[in-house]
C-alpha cells in the first residue's frame, strides 16, 4: 500500500522546541489515503506534539508538512479543518456548557439573512445536522441537539466529535487517545466508529499509549521514541508482542 | 421531563426572578402599599435601569470569561467628558456624544489590550483601569461639579438620552429595555454570541474549532466599556451636571446584578436578562429599605446578603434540576 498510492500528509523533518526540551527531532511521517494509522509511543514519545502541529496548534520549529502532494503551512486549526483535518483531541473540543448543536458548528456556524443587516444562526438547520450525527453515532435517544454537552459520557463526547468529523467531510481524522477514560462498552463503540470511518475513506491517526487498544482497527504502526520515528511497519509485518518488545527497547 | 430540565437548566434568570418576585411582595406589604405606587416606581426603575445597562455589558463579559472592574470610572470618565467637551469647548451635543463615545471605547480597547496581549488577568488590568480613568476624572474636573449649560438642556440628544416620558418615566428606562432585548439576541442567536458563549465556557476547545478568543474577547471588552459609557451620559443628561465620584462603587454592583442574576464566574453561564433584572433586584432592595425607614447605610449590607443569597439560590436549583431530570 504505500508504494502505491501518493500519500494524503507527509511530514518531513519535523523538529519542535519548547525552551530547552525537544519535543520533536527531524520526525517524518506519512498517512496514506483510507488507513488507520496506529501512533505509538511511551509518555513523553511526541505522538501529542507532532498531531497537534498537524491539527495547526502548534506550529513546527523547523520541518515541512505535504497535503495531497502539496507544501502547506498549518497555522490555525482554521487552516486545518480548511484542508479537511479533523482533530478529536483527548479532553478538549467540546464546550461542555454549550448544547450539541452549537458546539458541532462552533467556528463553522451557518446563518440566515433577516432583512437587509441582519444575520442570525441558522438554529433550525444546526439542530437538523447534529440531529443526523447523532443519529450515525448511535446516540441514546435522550441525547437531543439540545443537550448540553455536560451531561454527556466520555464515550459519548468522543462519539460526538467523530460524528462532526464525518459531518464535515474530513479526509484526515486525528485521534489523540479517543478512547483513555472510557468503559469497556463505550471504548468498543469508539473503535467501531473509527472502522466505520475507514469504510468511509477517510483516513485516521489513532494515537495510544496502548496499542493493544489499536492493534484490531489499524492498518499501519508507528513507533515514535524521544521525538523521531524508530518503528513503521504494515499491520501484517509485526505482532502486538514485538512492538511492545520495540516500544520497551531500554 | 427531559425537555423541562433541559428548559429549566438554561434559564439562569429563573433564580433571580423568584428572588425579585419575593422581595417586591415583601416591600409591598411592608409599606403597606405604598412600595407599588408611581412614584416609587419612577424613582426605582431610573436607579435600576443606569445599572442595568451597566450590567448586560457586565454580564456579556462575564459570560466571556473575563471582568471589568474599570466600569465604574468609564460611566464617570464618559459623563464628565461630554459634561465637559460642552461646557468648556463649546463643542456642541452629538460632536460631544459621538467623541464621549468614543473615549469608553478606546478605555474597552485598552483594558482588552493589556489583558489579552499582555496576558495580565482582567481583574488586575482592569482594577488598574478603574484608577486610571478615575483619576482622569478628578483631572479633567479639576475636583469640581460641571454643569450641563442651558442651551445643551433643550438639545434632542439630551433629551432623548436624560428625558422623560409617560408618567415622568425617565427615558433610560427604554433605552435599558432596549439594550438588554438586543444582547439578549446577539447573545442567543449570532456568530458572535456562539463564540463568546463558547470561549467563556472553554478556552481551549473554543481555539481548537478555529474560534479566535482573543477577537472575540476584544470585542466583548469595549462593547462593555460602551455600555458603561452611555450609561453614564443618560445619567449626566437626566441630572445636567457630572460630579468627580459619577458612576462611584457601580463597578461592584454591576457585578453583583449579573451574579444574581445567574452569572457564574468563571465563564460560558449565564443570562443578559437576568443581569437586567438583577440591577433591578439591587435597586429595589435599596429603595424598599429606604421606604421601610432603614438607615440608608444598611444598603451596602443587604447587597451582601442578596448577593450569598442569589448564588446560594442559583447553585441549589441547577443541582436540583440535576438531580430531579438527568440522575
Amino acid at each position: 500500500m504505500r508504494s502505491v498510492k501518493e500519500p494524503l500528509v507527509k511530514m518531513v523533518g519535523i523538529s519542535k522546541r519548547f525552551g530547552a526540551i525537544r519535543a520533536l527531532e527531524n520526525a517524518n511521517f506519512e498517512v496514506y489515503p483510507e488507513e488507520v494509522v496506529a501512533l505509538v509511543g511511551d509518555n513523553g514519545a511526541g505522538k501529542s506534539t507532532l498531531v497537534r502541529i498537524l491539527a495547526g496548534i502548534y506550529p513546527p520549529t523547523k520541518g515541512e508538512i505535504f497535503f495531497e502532494g502539496k507544501r502547506v503551512s498549518i497555522s490555525s486549526p482554521e487552516v486545518a479543518e480548511k484542508l479537511g483535518i479533523e482533530a478529536v483531541h483527548q479532553g478538549f473540543g467540546l464546550v461542555d456548557t454549550m448544547s450539541i448543536a452549537r458546539n458541532v458548528f462552533l467556528g463553522r456556524e451557518p446563518t440566515i439573512k433577516k432583512g437587509k443587516f441582519f444575520r442570525f444562526l441558522d438554529l433550525e438547520r444546526m439542530r437538523q445536522e447534529s440531529n443526523k450525527i447523532l443519529q450515525t453515532i448511535g446516540a441514546k435517544s435522550q441525547v437531543t441537539p439540545d443537550s448540553e454537552v455536560s451531561f454527556l459520557s466520555g464515550g459519548e463526547r468522543q462519539s460526538v466529535k467523530i460524528g462532526r468529523a464525518l459531518f464535515f467531510k474530513a479526509k484526515l481524522v486525528i485521534m489523540d487517545e479517543p478512547t483513555m477514560a472510557l468503559s469497556v462498552r463505550e471504548r468498543h463503540h469508539v473503535l467501531e466508529l473509527v472502522k466505520d470511518l475507514k469504510t468511509r475513506g477517510v483516513s485516521v491517526i489513532f494515537i495510544s499509549h496502548d496499542i493493544h487498544v489499536v492493534y484490531d482497527v489499524c492498518s499501519r504502526v508507528v513507533i515514535l521514541e524521544e521525538g523521531s520515528k524508530i518503528g513503521d511497519f504494515l499491520k501484517n509485518e509485526v505482532t502486538v508482542d514485538e512492538i511492545v518488545r520495540i516500544v520497551r527497547r531500554k | 421531563m427531559l425537555k423541562m430540565g433541559e428548559f429549566l437548566s438554561k434559564r439562569r434568570e429563573i433564580g433571580v426572578i423568584i428572588g425579585s418576585t419575593v422581595l417586591v411582595s415583601v416591600f409591598s406589604i411592608a409599606t403597606e402599599g405604598r412600595w407599588l405606587s408611581i412614584r416609587n416606581a419612577r424613582v426605582l426603575t431610573q436607579i435600576s435601569s443606569l445599572l442595568g445597562i451597566m450590567a448586560v455589558g457586565q454580564a456579556l463579559l462575564i459570560i466571556s470569561g473575563e471582568f471589568d472592574l474599570s466600569v465604574g470610572s468609564v460611566f464617570g470618565l464618559c459623563g464628565v467628558a461630554f459634561v465637559t467637551l460642552i461646557s468648556k469647548t463649546g463643542l456642541g451635543v452629538v460632536p460631544a456624544f459621538i467623541i464621549s463615545m468614543l473615549v469608553a471605547a478606546l478605555a474597552g480597547f485598552l483594558n482588552g489590550l493589556i489583558t489579552l496581549k499582555g496576558r495580565i488577568p482582567s481583574l488586575i488590568a482592569t482594577l488598574g483601569g478603574l484608577f486610571i480613568y478615575r483619576g482622569l476624572v478628578y483631572y479633567v474636573t479639576g475636583g469640581f461639579h460641571r454643569s450641563l449649560p442651558s442651551a445643551a438642556r433643550e438639545h434632542l440628544l439630551v433629551k432623548i438620552l436624560g428625558g422623560s416620558f409617560l408618567y415622568g418615566f425617565n427615558n433610560s428606562i427604554i433605552w435599558h429595555i432596549f439594550i438588554t432585548v438586543v444582547f439578549s439576541i446577539v447573545l442567543a442567536y449570532t456568530v458572535y454570541g456562539n463564540r463568546v458563549l463558547s470561549v467563556g465556557g472553554d478556552k481551549v476547545s473554543a481555539l481548537s474549532r478555529g474560534v479566535n478568543v482573543i477577537k472575540t474577547k476584544w470585542i466583548t471588552f469595549i462593547i462593555t466599556s460602551m455600555l458603561a459609557g452611555f450609561a453614564g451620559l443618560c445619567s449626566v443628561s437626566k441630572m445636567r451636571m457630572a460630579s468627580t465620584t459619577l458612576g462611584e462603587k457601580m463597578e461592584l454592583e454591576s457585578i453583583a446584578s449579573t451574579v444574581i442574576g445567574g452569572c457564574v464566574l468563571t465563564g460560558g453561564v449565564g443570562s443578559i436578562w437576568g443581569a437586567a433584572i438583577g440591577a433591578f433586584l439591587l435597586s429595589t432592595i435599596r429603595g424598599g429599605l429606604i421606604m421601610m425607614g432603614a438607615p440608608p447605610y444598611w444598603f451596602i449590607t443587604f447587597v451582601g446578603i442578596a448577593l450569598v443569597m442569589a448564588v446560594i439560590l442559583n447553585t441549589s436549583l441547577s443541582s436540583w434540576i440535576r438531580r430531579r431530570y438527568y440522575l
